[in-house]
């Protein structure tokens, strides 16, 4: 799942290489923590934080099925 | 470089007013994410806050919106956009847009882990995503949100990728087509209630594509109007008769008098 967060964010910016994702497992969930280069913070979030909900709603789908919480942070 | 600060205030009206001053920028022009909201526990013990980042939006992202044409008296227009190119040109964008697509969602599907197909179909100038297979519950989501989340997803890599006039729309199993049957009915059906009854119709809250949809269903229908009220999220399209009486009366209603010697 970690490759489809990067796969998404990597899409999303001018500067794919500066993209990290690292994951934090808990029992019952899974954060994702995203960091891009600070000119592409907005890219990634959007306006009114639409494109970070979208990104956020699309990993809780595809973690379903692992039976466990998926969040997604973005941090700069 | 981009310039983001975080801001707190009572309202978001406030802290974007502020961060407009600070930026020196005109409002419209500062893209914000809430980062967290007090929603004023209890109600009177802590004041509401809101903590936002904002930033300057520079003009390159250009977030596809479902800005519907709302006003009901405005009709939506079908295909024919004003500054339209050449259809060769139209055409052969649309085929590139398609390819970048293609490319994404072969990989995206993948890393999902999801069993499905897709497909494309142009119409209209558009483009068409079919998604089917066993994991199309899935990627529906709740109410259509995870399907609603993938399509605004592929709108903005569009636009990024520099296809913004491509239109987009994607269906799974054909849920979207049977939402769209689903809600032009319960428009049909509550227009005849509001008739019968002689007295407006409140839909539940909805998003602005539905609420088009309701608009556009009831748009030459004489006998009734349609609006929109309250915010989003909650906003909710009003079914009215048209003309014949005067429109709801929203104005205030007396108050009882309030007495001093009550302590």
């Amino acid at each position: 799942m970690k490759d489809l967060v990067e796969y998404m964010v990597r899409a999303l910016v001018d500067n794919p290489n500066e993209v990290k994702v690292s994951e934090v497992e808990g029992e019952q969930s899974i954060i994702y923590e995203v960091r891009v280069a600070p000119e592409d913070m907005g890219k990634v979030i959007g306006k009114q934080g639409r494109i970070a909900r979208s990104i956020r709603t699309i990993v809780k789908a595809a973690c379903v099925k692992s039976g466990k919480k998926a969040m997604v942070e973005i941090l700069e | 470089m981009q310039r983001s600060v975080e801001v707190s205030g009572k309202t978001l009206e406030e802290v974007l007013e502020r961060s407009a001053r600070y930026f020196e920028v005109p409002k419209e022009k500062l893209g914000y994410e809430i980062i967290a909201e007090n929603k004023g526990f209890l109600g009177i013990l802590s004041p509401k806050m809101l903590r936002v980042r904002v930033w300057i939006d520079e003009g390159g992202e250009k977030t596809e919106e479902e800005s519907p044409q709302e006003t009901s008296s405005q009709p939506v227009k079908a295909s024919s956009t004003p500054d339209q190119p050449p259809d060769e040109d139209q055409s052969q964008n649309l085929a590139r847009a398609r390819e970048m697509l293609d490319q994404f969602l072969g990989g995206f599907l993948k890393k999902m882990e999801v069993e499905v197909n897709y497909s494309f179909q142009e119409k209209e100038g558009r483009l068409l995503v079919e998604i089917e297979g066993q994991d199309a519950g899935l990627l529906i989501g709740k109410r259509g949100e995870t399907l609603e989340a993938i399509e605004s997803f592929l709108k903005i890599l569009l636009a990024k990728k520099g296809f913004s006039q491509v239109g987009l729309s994607v269906d799974i199993s054909g849920y979207q087509k049977r939402q769209e049957e689903n809600l032009k009915q319960l428009a049909q059906k509550t227009a005849q209630k509001v008739l019968q009854d002689k007295k407006r119709a409140k839909l539940r809250p909805m998003s602005a594509k539905e609420r088009r949809i309701i608009h556009t269903a009831l748009k030459d229908n004489p006998r009734v109007t349609t609006y929109s009220i309250g915010q989003e999220p909650q906003r909710r399209v009003v079914i009215d008769l048209k003309n014949g009486r005067k429109k709801a009366n929203y104005s205030k209603k007396p108050r009882p008098k309030k007495t001093r010697n009550n302590v």
